[in-house]
């Protein structure tokens, strides 16, 4: 967010997200955890303050299961 | 006094290796603490608490994979050095001796002695466990301590892999991937080696005093066993 030059919340609404869809699978392991909805998978971390997203907007764009998701909005 | 000195003297080797297990428990702990929370600042995410990482499946899994390589290598061990031979060596029967041995080298039936465990002298299936109860015990643990590797090394790799923006993996998946099984084939290829050098070096090899050693003048091609 820090890229687009903008406050966090004005900068995601321009993102292009998804809206909520239906739940189709949660994964926890650790600190990490991913939400796979319909038409979009989200990533978490769980911090002292709870789960917070880390990317969300993710989607696969290749074949290979080895191949990161690509997401529209990525933490770090 | 006396007796607590003895008692110290007579369990000397159990008592050194313990605190040593003890104190290196400890150092992995603390290192795999640090090692962890890097990983974590490198990413941005949260580091935790020692007492977080000691109940964590990143902590277990190192902890099970070693454990479980250790107790395959004893059950090995001791089930193939029942039938095979290392001619020379201080940690092989004579070649000749191969097989279960007689019950009166192994003291049963009407030549167990008074002294015997309960379960060498009542005979029946007791003692048919008995028989071979430390491989079975060696084989339980391992077996645990593998079942456990594959959970906890699940856990730990999906959070990493999540970390990385994959797909967590199932257990069957978990089970065929390289994390498993190079975590598993590293820790049985040093294992193995260790006792295949063990047996090799003790042929040509001495050191005076150590039961694991034959006598400093013994020849090479004499084999010893531990009867």
């Amino acid at each position: 967010m820090a890229q687009s030059g903008s406050s966090c919340a004005a900068a995601l609404s321009k993102e292009d997200l998804p809206s909520s869809s239906a739940v189709m699978s949660t994964s926890v392991a650790g600190h990490s955890a991913q939400v796979a909805f319909a038409d979009q998978v989200v990533f978490l971390a769980r911090f002292d303050d709870g789960w917070m997203v880390t990317a969300a907007g993710c989607s696969r764009t290749s074949r290979d299961t080895s191949a990161p998701y690509d997401c529209t909005v990525k933490g770090g | 006094m006396s007796r607590k000195k003895g008692f110290v003297r007579d369990n000397s080797l159990s008592i050194v290796f313990g605190l040593m297990l003890v104190v290196t428990l400890v150092g992995q702990s603390l290192w795999g603490l640090v090692g962890y929370n890097q990983a974590a600042r490198t990413a941005d995410l949260q580091q935790v608490s020692l007492l977080r990482y000691l109940t964590s499946s990143s902590f277990a899994v190192d902890l099970s994979e070693n454990w479980q390589s250790e107790y395959l290598q004893f059950t090995l061990y001791i089930l193939l050095t029942v039938w095979l031979v290392q001619r020379g060596s201080s940690e092989s029967k004579k070649p000749g001796e191969s097989g279960r041995e007689t019950d009166e080298k192994q003291l049963l039936g009407p030549f167990a002695r008074a002294d015997s465990p309960h379960w060498a002298r009542v005979g029946g299936w007791r003692t048919a466990v008995y028989s071979h109860s430390l491989v079975i015990v060696m084989t339980a643990i391992f077996v645990l301590s593998w079942s456990a590797q594959a959970v906890t090394g699940r856990v730990a790799n999906n959070e990493e892999r999540m970390r990385d923006l994959l797909d967590p993996l199932s257990l069957g998946a978990y089970l065929g991937s390289p994390d498993f099984w190079g975590r598993t084939l590293q820790n049985w290829q040093s294992e193995l080696l260790a006792v295949g050098s063990m047996t090799v070096f003790a042929i040509y090899l001495r050191e005076r005093g150590s039961p694991e050693s034959k006598e400093v003048g013994a020849p090479h091609d004499a084999t010893t066993s531990d009867d």
